[in-house]
């Protein structure tokens, strides 16, 4: 279902979503992150990207997996907290993160469904804003087969015209969406639908960063474990982890016993982010630790992303939003890394 | 209790028997289900919950055969290992399960099966190996080749001694001790002095990552094919379904793929456990 | 009034502020649990009916700054089952261990002119490591109140406490703060350990490092980060030593050799 938005008229659309919790991006120091709605009017859609990218909503830094509790004669009680959100829509979401939520919903279905996953993702409904100029001058999706424009993971699509939105609902939770204030929303005319198709177009080409040849790199990394590229890349590597943590498609958690008191053993079992980065993630009780060292640790997160992923999911674990680039204190270049992977003998 | 991935299934402690002493304890524990459980299949694991402390996945070490229990041979190591040595008898402990693959022991009809094992590596090989000693007519002959550093350090002590009067059972420690009358050396060494045949033989090893790649090596040399020498690999885990991203091995997780493998498929996966 | 199945614990403070075991006393809510929960043996800040028998834990603060300390330390250690070393000036020395052993005997002099003193004698500061084992430690200037109650509770619980191998841009991130090194600001962040829930930056505040150094920290990366963005190297070398104590004077050394070459 295609439709006409004038920009003006979103307030009044994200009133007339009843039952809704509803989270856009707000402006936060020099940046934007997502935030839940307490005023439509305060919504504007007109930014770049945020820093974290929405999968934080879906896929929350920390939850409760269970609670847990020990009587008095010692048998332990435990209490399932599956979270039970309200429906909830999140605006503005850029194609990068919106492609990376639907490699979230590869990792956490397959063999072993994660009921607290799906039980936020199913209540989710995604507002997609195509990039009529790239957010980033480090922006980089083409290569990584995506596109400013595209419609993965997405149950609505803006396209931005300047005065007006070019929505097209491409689900049913999305058409719902529209239905709740079908007066703001007017069918597109011809000259409507040439507008966004040059939108479209011009968007694509504006594109600065590119990598060479990706469909090399999988092969390529294959045989490319020993070498010493990574200890070179990794000499600069701060160890400060923001590479993996804003990054949309990172998936690795942590599962953790949280107690509360010092008397009976009370508390939580709780999920949280955690990264591939630092030794510890792959420290055994014993001591020994397959990737004891920083080359090893930047080598997993290359391959992870461009060569297992892909055997696994015929996807590159990478959407192309430049996060890692622009925000790596010391300049390491994920783009820079693929391209030396390529020109590796 | 919900059935899904995350929630660990409740079990009563039957039977707690203290292996080794020490600094490097090993207890085995058999587990029985409070309500419903599952069954498992040779060479899977369980992720074993301590309430208030948290999780370490075990190798199951009892055959697929036992329906009573579940059996669990650990070393005292880290916070939730240690929880578990101080449990008794009555105890409840949470379950969760069964994960990975398996041996395929079905492909294992007819041939010698020779099993080498090292410290508390006997533990994860222990079940294919009770497997085929409760189906002998199966299989071809049963060895075990069994070391560890000291004699005390030995787990299954009294199943070993019984062991000997039905197949050959070649036990061995790393350095002298008064009144060993068995072989003194590494298990790899003691393989390359006994040279088992590689002849219809299969080869299930498990043990310190440094046996383990020594063992393989002395294997081949003896003749043995990279499709006949199997392992079970560990690697630090969490969420036990190859979601959390911790325990790869290229790309596979160990959970979920492994930790079975044959040195065939192993050997092209990248060298990092 | 001494309940035996309880842990004896001792709290004892070496040459430091004392904020670290203020810290346990600012504990306001807590302090009756913590009370109730083991057996404080030794506390001189909290009681004057002090036993020091055998401990089952021991947290020592301060740095070793005199001899007198030297043989108390080892004395603590000696009836200790675990001995943790509570707050920055026992995990790495403190701002007073910053110094070489030449600068401090110069500073030394500086205040102490020929003055000599009676009861004992003063020594090179150093963490508590320089002289025993250490079963734990427990970083920050002062430590953490989360962090002390996470440790408290995990002791009491017979388990062995949390460790934060990381540093502090792990919870920094957690917190959705802009990267302040981005913003060409001296954040010492990724030198720091984390544990004191990213305080500073979350008030546009860089870090300053006073949790001590990360384990693992690339020293030699964020030295030459900070003068790409055009830090002087004496101020750097000033504030990366700040509260690095002795650990950072290995880096400092090469230096030393790089310049007088």
């Amino acid at each position: 279902m295609d439709k006409i938005l004038a920009k003006k008229s979103l307030t009044q659309w994200l009133k007339k979503l009843d039952g809704y919790d509803i989270y856009a991006p707000f402006p936060q120091d020099d940046t934007w992150n997502y935030d839940l709605v307490t005023d439509p009017a305060k919504v504007s859609l007109d930014y770049l990207n945020t820093a974290q990218a929405p999968k934080k909503i879906i896929f929350p830094q920390r939850e409760v997996f269970l609670e847990f509790a020990r009587t008095e004669d010692g048998a332990p009680q435990m209490t399932e907290t599956l979270p039970d959100p309200a429906p909830f829509i999140v605006l503005g979401v850029r194609p990068c993160d919106a492609k990376a939520l639907t490699q979230h919903d590869m990792v956490f279905a397959g063999e072993y469904t994660d009921p607290y996953y799906w039980a936020r993702r199913d209540k989710s409904v995604l507002v997609g804003l195509g990039c009529a100029t790239p957010p980033s001058p480090n922006c980089f999706c083409p290569t990584v087969d995506g596109s400013p424009h595209s419609k993965q993971g997405l149950d609505i699509l803006l396209t931005d015209m300047g005065a007006n939105y070019y929505v097209e609902a491409l689900t049913k939770k999305g058409e719902k969406l529209l239905g709740a204030a079908k007066t703001l929303f007017k069918p597109p005319t011809p000259k409507d639908k040439q507008t966004k198709e040059k939108v479209v177009k011009d968007a694509a080409k504006k594109i600065q960063r590119q990598i060479k040849n990706l469909a090399e790199v999988p092969p390529k990394l294959k045989g490319m474990f020993e070498s010493e590229l990574w200890d070179q890349e990794a000499m600069s590597c701060l160890r400060c982890g923001i590479c993996t943590y804003l990054c949309p498609t990172c998936h690795c958690f942590d599962i953790s016993d949280e107690v509360k008191n010092a008397g009976a053993v009370q508390g939580e079992r709780v999920r949280t982010w955690d990264t591939c980065q630092f030794p510890d993630f792959t420290m055994h009780s014993s001591g020994h630790n397959p990737r004891s060292d920083k080359a090893s640790r930047l080598r997993q997160r290359i391959f992870h992303k461009f060569q297992y992923f892909v055997e696994n999911h015929k996807t590159y674990q990478c959407t192309g939003c430049g996060r890692c680039i622009s925000l790596c204190p010391v300049g390491i270049d994920i783009i820079e890394v693929l391209n030396k992977v390529i020109d590796h003998a | 209790m919900p059935d899904h991935p995350y929630m660990p299934k409740l079990a009563r402690i039957v039977e707690v028997k203290q292996e080794v002493e020490g600094a490097r304890a090993i207890k085995t524990f058999r587990v029985q289900f409070v309500d419903d459980g599952f069954t498992h299949q040779c060479g899977q694991c369980a992720m074993l919950s301590v309430l208030g402390k948290g999780e370490s996945m075990i190798s199951i070490s009892s055959s697929s055969l036992e329906k009573e229990y579940l059996q669990f041979s650990i070393m005292r190591v880290g916070r939730v290992t240690t929880a578990i040595h101080e449990m008794q008898e009555g105890d409840l402990l949470g379950v969760r399960g069964p994960y990975g693959n398996q041996f395929p022991i079905e492909k294992w009809k007819g041939k010698n099966l020779i099993f080498i094992g090292g410290g508390i590596g006997l533990a994860p090989i222990w079940s294919v190996l009770q497997t085929a000693r409760m189906q002998q007519k199966n299989y071809g002959d049963l060895s075990l080749f069994y070391g560890s550093r000291t004699s005390s350090d030995m787990v299954y002590k009294e199943e070993l001694q019984k062991l000997k009067q039905e197949m050959t059972v070649q036990l061995s420690i790393d350095v002298e001790e008064p009144g060993w009358d068995d072989y003194v050396g590494f298990v790899p060494v003691n393989i390359l002095d006994k040279k088992p045949s590689p002849k219809n033989a299969i080869a299930i090893t498990c043990g310190p990552p440094i046996m383990i790649k020594f063992v393989i090596k002395n294997l081949e040399a003896l003749g043995f094919k990279d499709d006949q020498i199997f392992t079970t690999v560990e690697n630090k885990m969490k969420c036990g379904i190859g979601k959390c991203g911790r325990c790869n091995i290229g790309l596979h997780y160990v959970c979920k793929d492994g930790p079975v493998y044959s040195w065939a498929e192993l050997k092209n996966l990248p060298q990092e456990y | 009034m001494s309940d035996n199945n309880k842990l004896k614990i001792g709290i004892y403070e070496l040459t430091g502020c004392a904020g670290d075991a203020l810290l346990i006393l600012d504990c306001e809510m807590e302090l009756l649990d913590i009370f109730n929960a083991v057996d404080i043996q030794s506390f001189l800040m909290a009681k004057s009916d002090n036993i020091d028998g055998d401990l089952d834990v021991a947290l020592v603060e301060g740095s070793v700054s005199t001899e007198r300390e030297i043989e108390e330390l080892k004395d603590i250690r000696k009836r200790s089952s675990i001995v943790v070393a509570f707050g920055l000036c026992a995990t790495v020395g403190g701002i007073q261990a910053r110094f070489s052993e030449e600068e401090w005997t110069q500073n030394l002099k500086e205040v102490y002119g020929d003055t000599e003193m009676t009861h004992t004698k003063a020594v090179h500061s150093k963490p508590i490591d320089a002289y025993i084992n250490v079963d734990f430690y427990l970083p920050g200037c002062p430590v953490g109140k989360d962090q002390f109650l996470n440790f408290f509770t995990r002791v009491v619980q017979g388990a062995p406490p949390e460790s934060y191998p990381v540093p502090v841009c792990v919870t920094c991130k957690y917190n959705e703060n802009d990267c302040l090194l981005n913003k060409g600001i001296p954040c010492l962040g990724p030198l720091t350990a984390d544990g004191c829930g990213s305080v500073c930056p979350n008030h546009d505040v860089p870090c300053y490092g006073c949790w001590g150094p990360a384990e693992g920290a690339n020293l030699t990366s964020e030295y030459h980060l900070l003068q790409e963005k055009g830090f002087d190297i004496e101020a750097i070398k000033k504030r990366m030593s700040n509260y690095s104590g002795s650990k950072f004077q290995e880096f400092f050394e090469q230096f030393k050799n790089k310049e007088s070459k």
